[in-house]
């Protein structure tokens, strides 16, 4: 059987519409092809010029939840025994990308070896040195230290332990509200893995962290949760009018400051908010 | 994460105070002992409350020389010494002295012992 060529976007970036469809649909493909027509895929990246860290860290997590989930894949009838022994060793493969700064970047991230390509450069790209990605389904403050150590080389004299508690936090929120339910476009792989990813790039004195996790989406945890009476997330979020994410995200800061079903539940994005505030004018956060 | 369990049977019979950063660890983290090696709830039921069942009078804890904390581990250790172990806010705030140079953890960790409401579990 064939395996079936996918081209990968020009840009891996979510934060506007003209690189964030492309990315969300080429994902969206990737997910079908291997976990519904369980076919093999080769990625072809020469098209790929530009990867900015929050679309190439939900690639990276997507491709760890595919290759997860394809290992679990049962024999089709009739399917010949070496191609079900490829399916679920390599389902995914690709070619090198044209671009040899795109390449430092997989390289760099491990994800070249994940699609089965061996490294073959060295990391010479100055920026690409202080991308740092790390994944786990454990809350543990060890893995956030790196993060922090760059946190206080940039910003001395600043209050690191926001940082930390922050990425604690996230962590913790990721394993507790992320993965209540099966996500909506699940293609099976069994019960969800509560696992989150952190990316940061340090980039002209400058720190960008993201942090992911591929759960059921901050709106359905909000509405399936047992930490607030549904009637009052729907009373906070009628005050906000239209009901994008980021508003979904202020109404459960707004509820995890006013505590009610679950007292002592809900206040870790708190301590999101803290790190910005700690960092003053030096640090942003896009919701 | 240190052996609390080994490490601190010794300790517990002529100290009066808790270091978290050496008594259990450098990265305090996570709610449940499901969530991570050094939770809240470890913290609490494998270092706080029998620490607090070995002195008769007053009990210091040291906050300074962790990364930090979270505000999960914070309310599972503290607020839950009230919620899960039947202390009392009244009999915490006579025997438990906390220290750190950041006043706000201690306020912060006052706020869940006050607040935690006995019995309520997760």
């Amino acid at each position: 059987v064939q395996k079936v060529v996918l081209r990968a976007p020009e840009i891996f970036g979510l934060l506007y519409p003209d690189s964030r469809t492309p990315l969300l649909s080429f994902i969206s493909q990737l997910r079908r092809l291997v976990l519904v027509s369980e076919r093999r895929v080769s990625i072809d990246f020469s098209h790929t010029k530009k990867l900015y860290s929050d679309g190439t860290l939900l690639f990276a997590a997507e491709l760890d939840e595919i290759l997860r989930a394809a290992r679990l894949r049962r024999r089709r009838p009739r399917e010949p025994a070496r191609e079900y022994r490829l399916r679920l060793r390599r389902p995914v493969d690709a070619n090198y990308p044209t671009d040899n700064v795109v390449e430092q970047v997989l390289q760099h991230l491990g994800l070249l070896e994940r699609l089965n390509l061996q490294p073959r450069g060295q990391i010479s790209a100055e920026d690409v040195k202080h991308w740092k990605m790390h994944t786990d389904t454990s809350v543990d403050g060890a893995l956030a230290e790196p993060l922090v150590s760059q946190y206080q080389r940039l910003f001395q004299g600043k209050d690191s332990s926001k940082m930390y508690d922050g990425l604690v936090e996230a962590m913790t929120n990721s394993k507790h509200h992320a993965y209540l339910r099966q996500r909506r476009d699940t293609t099976g792989g069994g019960p969800p893995e509560p696992r989150w990813w952190m990316f940061a790039q340090e980039r002209d004195n400058k720190l960008s962290v993201s942090f992911c996790d591929l759960g059921i989406g901050i709106n359905r945890s909000l509405m399936v949760s047992d930490v607030w009476p549904r009637e009052q997330v729907l009373s906070v979020l009628a005050r906000f009018g239209r009901k994008t994410d980021s508003k979904f995200i202020r109404a459960a800061m707004e509820l995890g400051a006013s505590r009610t079903k679950e007292e002592h539940r809900g206040g870790g994005l708190r301590d999101l908010q803290q790190v910005i505030e700690s960092a003053g004018a030096g640090l942003s956060l896009d919701l | 994460v240190a052996n609390p369990r080994a490490d601190l049977a010794v300790k517990m019979d002529r100290s009066r105070a808790i270091h978290i950063a050496q008594d259990f660890s450098k990265y305090p983290a996570g709610r449940f002992v499901s969530d991570g090696p050094a939770s809240g709830e470890r913290f609490r039921d494998e270092v706080l409350v029998p620490f607090l069942n070995s002195v008769s009078e007053t009990l210091t804890v040291e906050l300074d020389g962790t990364l930090g904390y979270g505000s999960s581990f914070l309310e599972e250790a503290f607020g839950g010494l009230v919620r899960e172990r039947g202390f009392t806010a009244t009999d915490l705030k006579k025997r438990l002295i906390l220290h750190s140079r950041d006043s706000s953890v201690e306020a912060e960790i006052w706020g869940y012992i006050t607040r935690a409401t006995p019995g309520k579990t997760p």
